[in-house]
């Protein structure tokens, strides 16, 4: 299947260091639990092709170093971000703590309306937990994000956070509250020829700014 | 002709790595060899007794327990006793073989060397005598005279010249001629089983054999680096100082290469194609067995390669004037901000690699040490993570402690301010090879540009891990050795190789439409562009040099001022390899004097005969015990253990006599000492005023050029009003570099016929 979808949405995975990040990541793209993973310096990505609400999207995913000082270097990797995934390690309370930060970062350098899902990872170490789903889920409450535990390593979750944000972002394409033809929204529409194609189609009541797809 | 030699060629490199595939070599350079043959215990019968002496440097920590299947090297069929002595300085092993078992282990040897890979690794251990002693004679000492012996040495004969001289090539071929023919002779004559083949040399001497193998230096030459060479060249002349390249690797590597070339060109060759991939590319497949690397299974450290590295670093100097220092900064307690994420890199360091594999392992026990050291030790710029897989690379090599120094001097002089908070140099470095890039290849920077690529998105890892995770793991050896010879233009240049050759052609671009494809293609390099031979030769035949790297480095931070004010961290001025490392020190060294003094003896004659030399030379302290009566030292050698293990440690097994001798060497060592306080005070006075002659002059050379520059500049201005297209494409190719002649010129007019 050639690269052929209607949308491409630019995502983000940020957090602090050793919260799973990448191994987030590699499950989503591969469908397996990285063992033997380096940690990330500078960036790391990859891509997948899924289907959200009868659309293909294609998701492009930038996975950052999440230590402190690499911020300075990563930011460079937020322009454009239409999507993010902010995790943080249910059993490390640190991590939970610095999320603030992220979210601020997240949403001065990659766009306002950017839309984030809280992912605490590593639920399959309940027993180490430090941080109580309840009171994540406030977090997540006050600051309009959405909310998931994840584990990397069983899978749990992981999909249904990617793809939770990806419909998100196409409920708000179609809301006309994103507007995929402006740049820097991080959304692309799919190559020229299927636009063509489609435009007859493209009248769809779903979408009142239709970028054409 | 490339082909031909090819496999000459490649032995050099195999210096720094653990092993040559031929089995005697191997072990011998693994310094504290131990082969830990990764297998299944193959704890063969041989296990028994590798007497393992001095823990000093030569002690790999890990070394004991690491391989489940201790299957040290085992004599085997000899069942002699193996000592493995460390001398203070030489990681580098001297195994006291008794010539008998010598002979019957190489036998072994090549009996076992076509066989089961396992096998063959014990076998080479067993047979591996020492560093020097390739026939495994006991007295042979080849490799490890002393600086004046060096010379005279057949072996050691060649590297001088060579060194200087040779370019990539040359020095692969000429060299390794060389070496094999002393390699020959040497294997024939282990093979009959004689013993003397040192013809210079009393008998043997242990301490100095540490030494020699330090003067091994596999650097590669880059083209402008001539000053460099010859400043080392120089230097050598005093000692065993940093030679050139790797294939004339003096003393005890061209033995061992000699040997390695002669038992197993084809073997290698398989193993490089095994070791193709550093361990991102290896997937998860753990066969119990390793590459000559150690990937996989688990090799050691390569004596030779880290006395070169500790010797181009400076970083030896610290260690020997710094006693304890490192096990007092263990025992301090860190801050377990740092702690914390420190435990959680330390199972995400080459997982594959042996060392690093097992959770809680002596690898990763020795990287937490080291790091943690670092914290308390610049408390200021504590952990970085990308400093986890420089440590762990340096470890592979050598034992912690040489390693934290030798991490030290990475930090605080090659790449200062590249692991500080706010990452500014890196960025700034980012900024100033985005600048280079336009120079060598306009292609690819005008695409980069147009994609809004910021360099930091790609080279943040290649720079801050000096490419341990990008290229394969020969090459990064390979480029490590230049690195620390000639410093961050090495990793200038690796970088700008290969972007030129990935993003270096129309094709390529097309293929590349969005950010995101053109990041993918920069992750997933070219196999060709990152193979040794071809990246070294790019490399240095690149035009880049320290200068260049100077003055984009001035215009990057005048633009950084103006765009983002001041930097937030001021680092440490950079220095460009070895030889600036070692003015500063020589430049420094005043001070250090009364500190010194209180010091052990070994740091400060080496600091005497730095002094004199001018370049990294190994401290003549090592050689104490050579210094004294020459006969009394072939008694000791006659001993079972003829080397002596650490400088401060008493291994000596003749007590008494021992005593006595020390006390007299003291008193002389004392006597020299003062001469050579007066001496060295004269010659540096001397230096000094030289030093200041010749930064005048350099001065002048950079105004000129600066005027050059503008005046071009103006030229340029000039041609832009004539026309669009061809100044753009004028400006593509920047002022050339003075130095580079008309090179990068040639290299753009083939950039720009794609179009």
């Amino acid at each position: 299947m050639a690269e052929t979808y209607d949308f491409l949405f630019k995502f983000l995975v940020i957090g602090s260091a050793g919260t799973g990040k990448s191994c987030l990541l590699h499950q989503f793209i591969e469908n397996k639990f990285k063992q033997d993973s380096n940690h990330t310096i500078g960036v790391e990505f990859g891509s997948r092709v899924v289907t959200v609400g009868g659309k293909t999207v294609k998701l492009q995913i930038w996975d950052t170093a999440g230590q402190e000082r690499f911020r300075s270097v990563t930011r460079s990797y937020y322009r454009g971000a239409a999507g993010a995934l902010l995790v943080y390690d249910i059993t490390s309370r640190e991590t939970y703590n610095s999320l603030a930060a992220w979210l601020t970062d997240a949403r001065t350098l990659a766009s306002p309306n950017i839309v984030v899902i809280l992912c605490g990872n590593k639920k399959d170490l309940d027993p180490e937990r430090e941080v109580t789903f309840l009171e994540a889920s406030r977090f997540a409450q006050e600051n309009e994000l959405m909310f998931l535990e994840t584990s990397a390593l069983t899978g749990e979750n992981v999909e249904e956070a990617f793809l939770k944000c990806a419909r998100t972002i196409l409920n708000k394409i179609d809301s006309g509250e994103l507007d995929p033809e402006r740049t820097g929204s991080g959304v692309q529409c799919g190559d020229a020829s299927l636009r063509q194609l489609r435009q007859p189609r493209s009248a769809q009541a779903v979408a009142p700014q239709p970028c054409g797809c | 002709m490339e082909t031909g030699p090819a496999p000459l060629v490649a032995p050099p490199r195999r210096h720094g790595a653990p092993a040559a595939p031929s089995p005697p070599p191997r072990g011998s350079r693994a310094g504290p060899v131990v082969v830990v043959a990764p297998g299944p215990p193959v704890t063969t019968a041989t296990s028994a007794p590798v007497t393992r002496v001095a823990p000093g440097e030569a002690q790999p920590a890990w070394l004991p327990e690491p391989a489940p299947s201790s299957a040290t090297a085992a004599t085997g069929s000899t069942g002699g006793v193996h000592t493995l002595e460390a001398s203070p300085d030489a990681p580098k092993t001297q195994t006291p073989v008794r010539a008998a078992a010598a002979a019957a282990a190489e036998t072994e040897t090549a009996g076992a060397s076509g066989t089961e890979p396992l096998k063959t690794e014990a076998a080479r251990t067993s047979p591996v005598p020492g560093p020097g002693t390739p026939t495994g004679t006991p007295t042979r000492t080849p490799s490890r005279t002393a600086p004046g012996a060096l010379t005279a040495k057949p072996p050691l004969a060649p590297k001088p010249g060579t060194t200087v001289a040779s370019g990539v090539t040359a020095r692969g071929t000429a060299g390794q001629v060389m070496i094999s023919g002393n390699g020959a002779a040497r294997a024939t004559s282990a093979s009959t089983g004689q013993a003397l083949e040192d013809p210079s040399g009393p008998v043997t001497r242990p301490p100095e054999t540490c030494e020699a193998p330090v003067a091994v230096v596999t650097v590669t030459p880059a083209p402008e680096p001539a000053e460099n060479f010859q400043d080392l060249g120089s230097t050598s002349s005093l000692g065993p100082g940093i030679s050139g390249p790797r294939g004339q690797a003096p003393d005890t590597l061209s033995y061992l290469d000699s040997v390695s070339l002669m038992s197993g060109t084809l073997e290698s060759l398989a193993d490089d194609v095994s070791s193709l991939g550093s361990d991102s590319e290896i997937n998860g497949v753990v066969l119990r067995k390793t590459d000559k690397y150690g990937f996989l299974g688990g090799s050691q450290y390569s004596g030779s390669l880290a006395k070169a590295w500790q010797y181009l670093s400076n970083s030896k100097e610290f260690l020997e004037q710094n006693p304890g220092k490192f096990e007092e900064l263990e025992r301090a307690p860190g801050d377990p901000k740092w702690l914390d994420v420190i435990e959680k890199d330390l199972h995400r360091q080459f997982p594959f690699h042996e060392m690093f594999a097992a959770r809680g392992g002596h690898g990763q026990q020795d990287l937490y040490r080291i790091l943690k050291a670092y914290t308390i030790y610049r408390p200021d710029e504590g952990y970085c993570q990308a400093q986890a897989p420089v440590a762990a690379v340096l470890l592979m090599h050598m034992p912690a402690e040489q390693a934290f120094w030798c991490l030290v001097q990475i930090c605080d002089k090659y790449l200062p301010g590249y692991y500080s908070a706010g990452l500014e140099a890196i960025q700034l470095d980012g900024e100033i090879f985005f600048a280079l890039l336009r120079r060598i290849c306009p292609l690819a920077h005008r695409h980069l540009r147009r994609q809004r690529i910021d360099p930091v998105l790609y080279m943040t890892e290649w720079f801050m891990c000096i490419f341990a995770r990008t290229l394969p793991w020969a090459s990064v050896l390979r480029v490590w050795d230049m690195f620390f010879c000639e410093g961050v233009k090495i990793i200038f240049r690796v970088a700008l190789v290969l972007l030129r050759h990935a993003l270096g052609s129309v094709e390529k671009l097309r293929s590349c439409q969005g950010m995101y494809e053109t990041m993918e293609q920069l992750r997933n390099l070219p196999q060709q562009c990152m193979q040794e031979d071809f990246l070294v030769h790019e490399v240095t035949s690149l035009p880049v040099t320290e200068a260049l790297i100077e003055r984009e480095n001035a215009a990057q931070l005048k633009k950084w001022r103006e765009t983002r004010g001041e930097l937030q961290y001021r680092p440490s001025r950079r220095l460009h390899g070895s030889r600036a490392i070692h003015e500063e020190r020589r430049r420094q060294q005043p001070p250090l004097g009364p500190s010194s003094s209180l010091l052990s003896l070994p740091g400060l004659k080496s600091r005497g005969s730095r002094a004199a030399g001018g370049a990294p030379s190994p401290p003549p302290s090592a050689r104490r015990a050579s210094a004294g009566p020459v006969p009394g030292a072939v008694v000791t050698a006659e001993g079972l253990h003829p080397s002596l293990p650490s400088p401060t440690g008493n291994s000596t097994p003749l007590g008494s006599s021992k005593e006595m001798r020390r006390q007299e060497k003291e008193r002389q060592k004392q006597e020299k000492e003062q001469e050579k306080e007066r001496q060295k005070q004269e010659k540096e006075q001397e230096k000094e005023r030289q030093k200041q002659e010749k930064e005048r002059q350099r001065q002048e050379k950079e105004r000129q050029k600066w005027e050059k520059e503008q005046e071009k500049e103006q030229q340029k201005q000039e041609k832009k009003g004539q026309g669009r297209k061809l100044s753009l494409r004028r400006k593509a190719d920047g002022p050339p570099v003075p130095q580079d002649g008309d090179r990068p010129s040639a290299t753009e007019a083939r950039q720009d016929a794609y179009f």
